[in-house]
């Protein structure tokens, strides 16, 4: 097989476009479809980009004679298994609940203080800590959303 | 998906703003209010003080916007 060909596979096989390939290796959308239909070839740190990205070694896509499925080289991570997938969508599902929650909750609570001050004036008579207790609730709204947002932006395992 | 959840945030954003602007006058009006003619002693300046948990909303909005954008 090819290297135009090779490209264009672990392109397709990642499931990337030519422009989120192109951005991701630091070239146009053109030079990525020039390679693909091979009028040209890229240069040498773009083949080591193109590995790194593909997690292939630079030999699979230079040498001629190699298997038809890529193979990952040792040193790239092995590929997700479908636990930590899965556990990944509950943590993000969680996070988007969660800031969703938090935002709602400061509007509600907005709402309260613009619309009913008495009501607000009531919480804060039944609370039994110094800080308010309406401003008790805006914090933990606030903190509902940076907990969300905390596991949002958590880099998966 | 990335670019939903950046509108998402981004809507949230803008919702939490307008609301901090909201509740911030209307407290503010209520103090003066209180001040002027219910002999409340706080300050007017105190109703700033609610735009902080509505300012680290939109903070936290915003800065996850910009994350799902770049992804």
């Amino acid at each position: 097989m090819k290297l135009s060909e090779k490209i264009y596979r672990l392109r397709k096989q990642s499931g990337l476009s030519q422009e989120q390939a192109a951005e991701q290796l630091g070239v146009s959308r053109q030079a990525v479809s020039k390679w693909e239909s091979g009028v040209s070839v890229p240069d040498a740190d773009k083949l080591v980009a193109i590995s790194r990205l593909f997690s292939v070694t630079t030999d699979y896509l230079l040498l001629e004679n190699t298997p038809e499925n890529p193979p990952f080289p040792e040193t790239s991570a092995p590929p997700p298994s479908p636990a930590g997938e899965e556990s990944g969508k509950w943590r993000m599902a969680a996070g988007i609940a969660l800031c969703l929650l938090g935002a709602a909750g400061l509007v509600l609570w907005g709402g309260i203080v613009a619309f009913s001050p008495a009501a607000v004036q009531r919480l804060d008579a039944s609370s039994a800590v110094t800080l308010s207790g309406s401003g008790l609730l805006a914090l933990l709204c606030t903190m509902l959303l940076a907990a969300g947002a905390f596991l949002l932006l958590r880099k998966r395992n | 998906m990335n670019a939903k959840l950046s509108v998402l945030f981004l809507t949230l954003a803008l919702v939490l703003s307008h609301t901090l602007c909201a509740v911030v006058a209307a407290n503010y009006v209520n103090l003066w209010w209180g001040g002027q003619y219910a002999g409340y002693s706080f300050p007017t300046y105190t109703a700033f003080f609610l735009a902080i948990p509505y300012g680290a909303g939109v903070l936290l909005c915003l800065g996850l916007a910009w994350f799902f954008h770049r992804r």
